[in-house]
């Protein structure tokens, strides 16, 4: 969810023979597109139904759209922030960041406040954000700027704003070489949360903790805003691993989360002893970004760009309008999506209704969230 | 090849950056151990703020609440069993827990609990006191009759159990409070109660029947005794040593934790001195720890965040059913001298079904939200079969589901989640306006 001045209209390489991605201009358009699936993929889930696309989206594996977004910010916003301090200076480039999070900030209060007065104005019709006022008017004013609210959809907005507020003070440190300590730090952070969950996150008064615990998801962020800032480094060391190796070892970790995944999601049971089970659950556990998730995050990324780089071709052809098109625009789609998801729950039963009813009507909502973004439909007013 | 100041210039930026990475590891590793040590050296105290639970709890709610409609007699009662149309006033006043918290979880209508309230409390009313005086100590549910427990084909009076009336008191006034409709048919249940042997020289009193031959003797022990005493002030019975809990309470220590425990067990009375978690979740859970201190609770509570954190097993002991035979057993976390100890209601060994109970998890969450009780919660909340409802627990040796399903866990289950939607013991949300 970074900041464009456009959507790209790529010169895409018509002249390459191979399916293979080549690059062309500063824009990588792997990234474009990879954030283009995630916003379907999280528009889709976020749009409850037994559906035959929520059958391939949702709980196939131990990654979800979430990770994506935050990994592919940070890894764009770092790199961004490079090229701004190069170019423009660290005061610009600060200012950019600072102002981003300020931006995305008054984002989340303006979809809370929209949220909590539908959930007044009638009982449910919040949902799924809010299934009841989260409280009295008072206690929301003084909740809803301290990130004591974490309503459902609008949550990740919050984690976006710490860490892109605290990115200046990453960056300055990148600036002077020092990347060892903020990627410790970032990792003692992550473990300190498995060994203490929520000891360092704040009591929000419409759940028991906010979803997207910052200190957990911030290493997604903080890995990947180092990554960018190191990308031309790290490029030059990725071509050097061997592809079979690579593949070799990541591969078998996609897979083996996708079974297990299936085993776990399908009977519900598994694994079967109590204390392998919670240990499993421990693992596997998205608010706390879990070991198991972490690693099949690590692995799904690598595996999920290298695929797109050699078919990239195809999938430019088929798909490349619309995906360019949302992931170029993903936070203008992910805020339009929430008034209709709202709407989506606020129809009588349609998240229990037949799939074919409910993929008609996702794929209906999809097709709206395109037509809005490819035509711009309050692009003045909507945050891109 | 680099120059001999660029050479230098790496060096010392790589020497700055492994310093700084070291110093940062060395604070996340002292807060680490810091919070370790003060999560482990002070009580619990019961956490302030509200628990509002997410798709999770809304799917345990759910699967409890299929245990009362698959259950449900014509009598409008529950069996306490699955399948087992036998009920005790302990278990009724678990069923008026639940039918109040789907209520309140928004379950079932209004008008469909109004109905079912208004059965159950009219079957309240029917039911054949024992000698005319109080409720029996079990009922066939189906049809009233009363049983001696675990049967309900043969007709007998056994007596009555002060500490099963005190839960259902409990739970009257709650109704009552909450719903003035039901509050004229609540009072009716009570008031052709003759309370006089509820009480003696301030203990409170159960009677024992078995063939014809009664025994009259003092019951109930630390937790259960004040939960049921304090209850039953409400309706008369006055038992002062009963409802101090610092009468016969002593300190026993396990994991460094100082427990209370009765002093009065099997070597000078005829009754079990159990500790267990139940009745201090429940006096939480109903009257925010007006009857046992808040400090009992969280120090039984720590005793099983040591036990767990020292064994690896998740520790919420209660007393429970259990899927095979004996099929009730006492997970102890003290009884009659013994730390850890798992027994039937007649005295004999039961450690080899120890184990956890799913309503003491979620109880001790709700009220104290500490990492522990996620960490003991989170492990069991999935024990449950949404077509049949929340499993009693699991057993420790084998870490396989005990599949028993009760109307207490399901009943205890619902109004622990009520507890954390309201965010308030629930004799002051009934007299409250929210």
């Amino acid at each position: 969810m970074t900041q464009r001045s456009s959507i790209a209209a790529p010169a895409i390489v018509e002249s390459s023979r191979s399916w293979a991605y080549v690059q062309e201009g500063k824009r990588d358009l792997r990234i474009d597109i990879l954030r283009g699936i995630a916003v379907i993929v999280m528009c889709a889930n976020h749009l409850t139904a037994h559906s035959y696309i929520n059958a391939v989206t949702q709980g196939r594996i131990y990654v979800s759209a979430a990770e994506a977004f935050v990994f592919l910010s940070g890894l764009v916003l770092g790199g961004v922030s490079r090229g701004r301090l190069e170019r423009d200076g660290w005061a610009t480039a600060r200012n950019a960041l600072f102002s981003r999070a300020w931006l995305l900030y008054k984002t989340n209060l303006v979809l809370i406040a929209l949220a909590v007065g539908l959930s007044f104005a009638h009982a449910g019709a919040g949902r799924p954000v809010f299934d009841q006022p989260p409280g009295t008017w008072w206690q929301i004013l003084l909740a809803a700027p301290t990130f004591h609210l974490a309503p459902r959809i609008v949550d990740v907005l919050q984690l976006y704003v710490i860490c892109i507020a605290g990115s200046p003070l990453l960056l300055w440190l990148l600036r002077r070489g020092l990347w060892v300590p903020p990627l410790v730090a970032s990792w003692a952070l992550w473990v300190f949360h498995q060994l203490h969950p929520y000891a360092l996150s704040v009591h929000t008064i419409d759940r028991d903790h906010p979803f997207f615990v910052f200190a957990s998801w911030q290493l997604l962020y903080v890995i990947a805003f180092i990554a960018g800032y190191h990308r031309a480094a790290l490029q030059k060391a990725w071509a050097r691993i061997p592809r079979a190796l690579l593949l070799g070892v990541l591969v078998p970790i996609v897979v083996g989360s996708i079974v297990l995944c299936y085993r776990d999601g399908t009977l519900g049971t598994w694994p079967v002893r109590l204390d392998h089970r919670a240990l499993w659950r421990t693992m596997t556990d998205r608010s706390a970004l879990g070991p198991a998730r972490l690693l099949t995050v690590a692995a799904f990324f690598p595996v999920a760009y290298m695929a797109l780089h050699q078919l990239f071709r195809p999938v430019y052809r088929i798909f490349g309008a619309a995906l360019l098109t949302l992931g170029q625009s993903s936070l203008y789609v992910y805020l339009v999506h929430v008034p209709l998801v709202v709407a989506w729950h606020a129809i009588p039963g349609l998240a229990t209704a037949n799939p074919i009813v409910t993929t008609l009507g996702q794929t209906i909502a999809l097709l709206t969230l395109f037509l809005c973004t490819r035509y711009k439909i309050l692009f003045g007013v909507i945050p891109r | 090849m680099s120059s001999f100041p660029e050479a230098t210039r790496r060096a010392r930026s790589v020497g700055i950056n492994l310093a700084l990475g070291v110093a940062v590891g060395a604070i996340a590793l002292g807060a680490h151990l810091g919070l370790t040590y003060a999560e482990t050296r002070s009580t619990p105290e019961p956490a302030p703020s509200r628990f509002i639970g997410s798709e999770d709890e809304q799917w345990v709610a759910k699967a409890a609440w299929t245990y009362f409609e698959k259950n449900r007699l014509p009598t409008g009662l529950v069996s306490s069993a699955a399948g087992f149309p036998a009920t005790t006033m302990w278990d009724v006043g678990s069923q008026l827990a639940g039918l109040t918290s789907a209520r309140e979880l928004g379950l079932v209508s209004k008008a469909d609990f109004d109905a079912w309230m208004g059965e159950v409390l009219t079957s309240l009313q029917r039911i054949e006191l024992y000698h005319g005086e109080l409720p029996n100590k079990a009922y066939n549910a189906a049809t009233l009759a009363p049983v001696g427990y675990g049967e309900v084909t043969i007709r007998r009076d056994t007596g009555f159990s002060a500490l099963d009336l005190g839960r259902l008191v409990i739970w009257l006034n709650i109704v009552a409070a909450r719903y003035p409709r039901h509050a004229e048919a609540c009072k009716a249940v009570t008031a052709r109660w003759q309370t006089a042997r509820l009480a003696k020289d301030g203990h409170l009193m159960g009677v024992d029947a078995q063939k014809g031959k009664e025994s009259w003797n003092q019951e109930g022990r630390l937790g259960y005794e004040q939960y049921a005493a304090r209850a039953l002030e409400s309706i008369g019975v006055t038992a002062p040593d009963a409802v101090n809990p610092y009468a016969h309470s002593i300190e026993v220590s396990m994991y460094g934790v100082k427990v209370p425990v009765d002093a009065r067990d099997m070597h000078d009375s005829v009754a079990h001195n159990y500790v267990t978690s139940e009745p201090y979740v429940l006096d939480g859970l109903e009257t925010g720890f007006k009857s046992v201190p808040a400090d009992f609770a969280g120090r039984v509570l720590l005793a099983q965040i040591h036990r767990t954190r020292a064994t690896g097993n998740v520790t919420a002991w209660s007393e429970d059913n259990i899927d095979r035979a004996p099929w009730f057993i006492y997970n102890s976390i003290y009884v009659d001298g013994a730390a850890w100890n798992a027994i039937t209601a007649h005295g004999k060994d039961a450690s080899e079904f120890q184990g956890s109970s799913t309503k003491a998890a979620l109880g001790w969450h709700v009220l104290f939200q500490t990492r522990d009780t996620e960490h003991a919660y989170r492990t069991m909340q999935w024990i449950a079969d949404p077509k049949q409802g929340v499993f009693a627990g699991f057993y420790e040796k084998t870490q396989l589901p005990n599949r028993a399903l009760t109307l207490n866990t399901n009943g205890i289950v619902l109004e622990a989640l009520l507890y954390a939607r309201v965010g308030m013991p629930l004799e002051r949300w009934a007299h409250s306006n929210l």
